[in-house]
């Protein structure tokens, strides 16, 4: 069950900003809860909205579900409004937002004084560990693509040197940009020019990852024998081969931990992928094309 | 027809991924909008160690690699398969050997396509209507699978899947290629995705091939051909339920034939025209349930016509009465030796005859010139419904019914009629799985036709993985060939037009000599008993599939059929044996290698089942990534012949593909061979081979493609 804001609480506090309402939002507050039951968990839609409540004491830590809620709390905690109580002390640490996101925002948003460090728990997967999947999933030297745009560049240059540790072939295909889109036609443009490729990364960027192009690309690069390892439980579900993701009880768990830190005078963590993850797995898609490593790939989560 | 539940075919699923991720769809963090399951249970396809069969997948990265230019070179890399150009553009393929005179136990699909010819059984291997850039990839079904790709698939099935216009997106190519004895080729390709889903691929191709540099009678070579082909694909999805396909192959050109016929005064080059259509229709009713409604037509137009000089008494309509009534009395009688009637009936015609030569006095013995040749349309339409359901987790199936219209008419070939047949089938294909590591299949098809009656070609195998990654199999299968409307219902004889001088009285005289089908032929069948292994050996680095077959092939039509001996049979039958393996190895990201071969044992009571057979046969290949830019590749193909006239067969290929830095959308390619024996020889009658050579054992091609 979720708290509403109760304005003039003594109790510890961690503010939620963000659309709680989702399910995977709803479960991770929950859970959250339960790990931290002398805390109290509030929710709010937007940052105006705590600020509203006058909420005292501030809380220990603000917590941002996804890219617009970071960029909501940043923004709007630069504007000083009377009789607020903001602590100049309190830490926001940033869920459900990629990495690449995160850094343009901190990048792009200046932040106000009156907020503490920002940190992040990477939303997406961790590139490395979605690499070694791929690796797991052959288990031979194997090639693997990934469509890249502009937004995900800073991604793309981890990963090729992650890339190159792991001794995999990355192929980078830049895709362009239609507005704020790629069009179908350019993504199966790219992805038909390399068909040497053994498998393609997908990362997460709305621009190609799309509802109405993941058919698509899931369509043709099977009909190709070319698996697509996913950045999320929903792609794997569509036809993705796999994918690592965070469970909301695993990110819960891993929030907590940091909280407690924090609560013990420590600074934030710095921004980094969460140190639990799951990972999904499509077992017909594996099997059909001749993979069959599920058991393999399920034995790599890292559970708390 | 429609290919189904093979390599690429649409099964079902084991769903257990389903089942995880509808729980987790709904709390996704980073992909909110509501998506469908797009790789539904009805799309997936059986894994490589499932199947029920040796199945072998040439890719369009290995065609790339090697440069592969014609569909017979890319089947060079199939076990069993073998593969002699007789000329420049009469290619003759046979799995595990056979009559090399017509090869026709093999079908030949393009996107479910069959390219197999109704009238006459063949495939135009040299003009196959698709681009070898167009492919995305040939799968080879290695023994009958009538079950799994309908009529005609008696030995073996080569399916070719082509890029759809979805899969290549915007893009467009151009590509020319040089190479030796001039040969030339020049393509344009094109697809793009409209904003309202509308996806469309066209390709245009023209290739010029000059074929050997000398065949059996000439000292300069006339086998070259000439090809135009063209194709557009279109692929509509109205909806997130329903697919629209529609797609036209047209190929069209000229093939150089050196002789027909031993009068013959100027060439008889062939000119055909290759048109084929297809509709299809796809809907995904729930993730258990597929339907897919086919329909197919295709027309082939063929023409070959030449010059040629004959005494005006062959064309005495009372010596083709005696030739129908006892051929054996009309060569008597026209190589002079004495003929011997052995009733009032051939009494009479015989006199007949005598009488009419004799009125022609010494003009029957003159040359009388004109032109003649084979004017034939050969037709087909096909519908075919088919639905894929999943059972359960442990029992998906397709079953289907269809019908077929084969036709055709020819002035020379069928005595000007149409001919025809009609044939509806059924079938289905179940894929069991009792416990995880067992893998049961059971197909059976059924069809009827109005000239050899019915048919029953099972299919049942049985897959054991005895670990996650070695897996153990054993099916029987049957397939069958029906007798073409040649051979069923063929009425063949030459007409002279513009005879010079006039035959007295008739404007367009007939040869004597005519062929007409008794009918009532069976299929040709054939039964294989495989057991196989398929496992991946040091994890990953190497994928092994070994197979010892037996193959009993029987009632086939073996007789080579010509105008003087046309009286086919299924007499014929042919007993083989023996053992395939490949060995597909990347040892590193940069190497990759395979090897391929077969050791076959043929025995057979009719000689000409022999005339294509290679005990041993086998390839070695290999593709190194020099950069990202720079990959080199190297095939060398080797077989060993025992038939009488059939020549041994050996080359190596050295080739290259390289994108130029500079030029980013610029690629160079290039391939050198050389031949271990520059004369290809095959077996052509009793005691006589044709031979072809090059003149010299080392050949190249150039290329540049330009990606706008």
């Amino acid at each position: 069950m979720l708290l509403v804001l109760v304005p003039g609480s003594t109790h510890a506090q961690i503010v939620v900003v963000g659309d709680a309402t989702r399910t995977y939002s709803t479960a991770f507050v929950e859970r959250l809860q339960a790990l931290l039951p002398s805390v109290t968990t509030r929710t709010a839609e937007s940052y105006q909205a705590y600020r509203s409540q006058n909420v005292t004491p501030p809380p220990k830590l603000f917590i941002a579900l996804g890219a617009e809620a970071l960029r909501d709390v940043l923004v709007t905690s630069r504007s000083t409004t009377p009789g607020q109580s903001v602590s100049t002390a309190t830490p926001v640490l940033s869920l459900l937002t990629t990495q690449d996101q995160y850094a343009t925002i901190v990048k792009t948003v200046k932040v106000a004084s009156s907020l503490g460090a920002v940190s992040a728990l990477y939303g997406d997967p961790d590139p490395a560990i979605q690499l070694r999947l791929i690796q797991a999933t052959f288990r031979r030297p194997v090639s693997v693509g990934v469509w890249a745009t502009s937004d995900t560049a800073p991604t793309v240059t981890k990963l090729q040197t992650l890339a190159a540790a792991l001794d995999i072939t990355l192929v980078v295909e830049n895709v362009a940009l239609d507005g704020d889109r790629v069009a179908i036609a350019e993504v199966a443009r790219a992805t038909s020019a390399h068909i040497e490729v053994d498998a393609w990364l997908a990362l997460p960027d709305a621009a190609i990852f799309n509802a109405s192009n993941l058919k698509t690309i899931l369509l043709v690069t099977y009909a190709r024998s070319q698996p697509v390892f996913g950045f999320t439980a929903t792609m794997v579900t569509a036809g993705a081969a796999a994918s690592a993701w965070v469970p909301p009880a695993m990110l819960a768990n891993d929030v907590a931990e940091m909280y407690r830190a924090i609560a013990r005078g420590a600074e934030i963590a710095n921004p980094r992928y969460s140190s639990h993850f799951d990972v999904v797995v499509n077992e017909s898609v594996l099997r059909s094309l001749s993979l069959p490593v599920a058991q393999t790939l399920k034995q790599m989560r890292r559970a708390p | 027809m429609i290919k189904r539940f093979e390599q690429t075919a649409l099964v079902l699923a084991l769903c257990s991924a389903a089942s995880v991720t509808n729980a987790t769809a709904t709390m996704d963090p980073l992909f909110d909008t509501a998506t469908d399951l797009v790789i539904t249970p009805t799309r997936l396809r059986q894994s490589v160690a499932e199947l029920p069969a040796a199945v072998t997948v040439v890719t369009a990265l290995t065609i790339a690699d090697l440069g592969l230019r014609s569909l017979p070179e890319a089947l060079r890399l199939v076990p069993g398969m073998d593969v002699t150009q007789v000329d420049g553009n009469d290619y003759r393929v046979n799995y595990h050997g056979g009559n090399i005179l017509i090869p026709r136990r093999l079908n030949v699909m393009i996107d479910g396509i069959s390219v197999y010819r109704p009238g006459l059984s063949r495939v135009n291997w040299s003009a196959i209507p698709v681009l070898m850039s167009d492919i995305e990839r040939i799968e080879v079904t290695r023994g009958p699978a009538s079950a799994a790709y309908g009529p005609n698939s008696m030995t073996a099935v080569v399916n070719v899947i082509t890029k759809s216009a979805r899969a290549t997106g915007g893009s467009t190519q151009i590509s020319v290629q040089f190479g030796s004895s001039n040969e030339r080729n020049v393509s344009l390709q094109h697809s793009n995705i409209a904003d309202n889903g509308l996806a469309y691929r066209v390709s245009m191709q023209r290739e010029i091939t000059n074929g050997y540099d000398a065949i059996p009678a000439l000292k300069v070579g006339h086998d070259g051909q000439t090809i135009n082909r063209g194709t557009l694909g279109l692929d509509f999805t109205p909806n997130a339920r329903d697919s629209l396909g529609f797609q036209v192959l047209v190929a069209d050109g000229t093939k150089q034939v050196e002789t027909i016929d031993s009068r013959q005064t100027s060439f008889p080059d062939v000119r055909f025209t290759d048109v084929y259509g297809a509709v299809n229709w796809r809907r995904d009713w729930n993730d258990s349930l597929e339907t897919k409604v086919r329909a197919t037509v295709l027309n082939q137009d063929q023409s070959q016509g030449w010059s040629t000089c004959v005494p005006m008494g062959l064309f005495a309509p009372e010596l083709g009465a005696l030739w129908r009534i006892n051929p054996q009395l009309a060569t008597a009688l026209v190589t002079g030796a004495t003929p011997k009637p052995s009733s009032a009936a051939e009494v009479a015609a015989l006199t007949a005859t005598a009488r009419a030569i004799g009125a022609l006095g010494a003009r029957a013995t003159q040359n009388l010139c004109g032109t003649t040749g084979i004017e034939l349309t050969e037709r087909r339409v096909d519908i075919e419904a088919q639905a894929t359901v999943v059972v359960s987790a442990q029992l998906r199936g397709v079953v289907g019914i269809g019908y077929r219209r084969d036709s055709g008419r020819s002035d020379s070939l069928s005595g000007g009629k149409d001919v025809a047949a009609n044939a509806a089938r059924a079938f289905f294909n179940a894929e069991y799985r009792p416990i995880d590591n067992v893998t049961l299949n059971l197909g059976l098809y059924v069809d009827r036709d109005g000239k050899s009656g019915s048919e029953f070609l099972p299919r049942v195998g049985a897959n054991w993985a005895v670990t996650p990654t070695q897996t153990l199999r054993a099916s029987w299968a049957v397939g069958a060939r029906r007798p073409d409307l040649q051979e069923q219902q063929g009425n063949w004889s030459y007409r002279l037009i513009n005879a010079t001088p006039a035959y007295p009285g008739i404007a367009q005289p007939q040869y004597y000599q005519t062929g007409v089908a008794q009918g009532g032929l069976l299929p040709e069948r054939n039964e294989r008993l495989e057991v196989g292994y398929h496992g991946n050996w040091v994890p990953g680095h190497a994928v092994v599939d070994v197979v010892v077959f037996r193959e009993q092939q029987r009632d086939l039509v073996s007789e080579k059929l010509a105008i003087n001996t046309f009286s086919p049979t299924n007499k014929g039958s042919l007993t083989t044996s023996g053992i395939e393996a490949t060995l597909d190895f990347k040892p590193t990201e940069k190497l990759s290698v395979s090897v391929g071969g077969a050791l076959v044992h043929a025995r057979s009571e009719t000689a000409l089942e022999l005339t294509q057979t290679v005990p041993l046969s086998g390839f070695l290949r290999t593709t190194y990534v020099l950069s990202d830019d720079l990959r080199i590749s190297a095939v060398a193909y080797a077989s060993n012949a025992s038939s009488p006239g059939l020549r041994s067969f050996g080359r190596q290929d050295l080739s290259l593909r390289y994108k130029a830095s500079a030029f980013r959308k610029v690629t160079f390619t290039g391939t050198l061979s050389h031949l271990d024996n520059v004369v290809t020889g095959a077996y052509q009658d009793v005691g006589r081979a044709s031979t072809s050579r090059f003149t010299q054992s080392v050949r190249g091609i150039i290329g540049l493609e330009v990606a706008l």
